[in-house]
């Protein structure tokens, strides 16, 4: 079928909605974008405030089972021994606790954390395994500071301060655990 | 003249258009209502840390038999610069006795353009 005045309908509806949807989509445009570089930065953020909160929890459960502590004078490593045990058999398994009766580890084997190239390892048989911080496509970080000390008797205290790659932003955070089995404490 | 009954299949496609363009703004823009707003995560991470430092310095001193509430970490941790500029924590602890169990809750404050911040954190120690 051929049409013949067909046109002044399509040609009014470009002439009005045009512009219109131009303006829309330079909006929207616009306002994507900047969105999308805010949520950059706040996606390198969390991930950088996460990876912080990560390393210090793992520290603060290690350091509390700890027997013996030992750190480097230059906090690039720690190494936590976890407390003896007993081992308690049940039915379904075995459990192990000390004779205050927290379960803490299944075997007598240090746990070292190790700062290498700024970022944190676990070490397993003298060999680094894969670097629990960093790494990460969202928001690489890097550790800027690490600090290992003796706040007093049984109490270590913790410095890390991290620097996100993307966004630049860094934190710094501090904390104290008391080790109540630690029986050594001391600096390589 | 009018002859719209020609055109019914584009007046219906401008429906999906319209439809198409309002979703994607509206995507868009629920998109940016909880990235612009600031939660201050840092800075609460920073004092939940502060917290746990505070409660493991009164625990420590439990150990050696006295429960002591006062600010016993280390100075330089109540100042941290996480948001910027430098920003004063205030800490401090309470202690309920229940059962014969200390239970210890360690408050931690800051403020910000003159709106006040808390982070409360409770454990249980042992005195002795």
């Amino acid at each position: 079928m051929v049409r013949i005045r067909s046109g002044g309908f399509i040609s009014a509806e470009f002439a009005i909605a045009l512009p219109l949807l131009v303006l829309v989509v330079y909006g929207l445009a616009t306002v994507g974008a900047k969105i999308f570089e805010v949520g950059k930065l706040q996606l390198a953020d969390y991930v950088l405030e996460e990876e912080v909160h990560d390393i210090l929890s793992h520290l603060i459960y290690d350091a509390r089972a700890a027997k013996k502590v030992e750190y480097r004078s230059d906090s690039s490593m720690i190494a936590f021994t976890y407390r003896t045990i007993n081992e308690i058999k049940t039915r379904r398994g075995n459990a192990y606790g000390t004779e205050i009766g927290d379960v803490i580890a299944d075997k007598e084997e240090p746990r070292v954390y190790l700062l290498n190239n700024s970022k944190i390892y676990y070490e397993r048989q003298n060999v680094p395994v894969n670097p629990i911080t960093g790494d990460n496509y969202f928001g690489d970080t890097r550790v800027t500071q690490l600090k290992f000390s003796k706040l007093a008797e049984k109490v270590l205290r913790v410095t890390l301060e991290m620097r996100s790659e993307i966004s630049g932003h860094k934190i710094k955070i501090s904390t104290a655990v008391y080790m109540p089995g630690c029986e050594s404490f001391n600096q390589l | 003249m009018n002859r719209l009954n020609n055109e019914r299949g584009f007046m219906l496609l401008n429906v999906v258009f319209l439809t198409l363009i309002t979703s994607v703004a509206a995507m868009i823009l629920m998109n940016a209502a909880p990235r612009f707003r600031n939660p201050q995560t840092a800075l609460r991470l920073t004092a939940i840390h502060l917290a746990n430092e505070q409660l493991a310095m009164i625990e420590s001193e439990a150990a050696e038999g006295t429960l002591a509430l006062n600010y016993l970490g280390a100075a330089e941790d109540l100042i941290t610069e996480n948001s910027g500029e430098p920003i004063t924590f205030k800490v401090t602890a309470t202690d309920k006795v229940a059962n014969g169990l200390h239970n210890v809750t360690v408050k931690v404050t800051w403020t910000i353009d003159g709106e006040n911040f808390t982070v409360e954190i409770e454990r249980t120690i042992r005195v002795g």
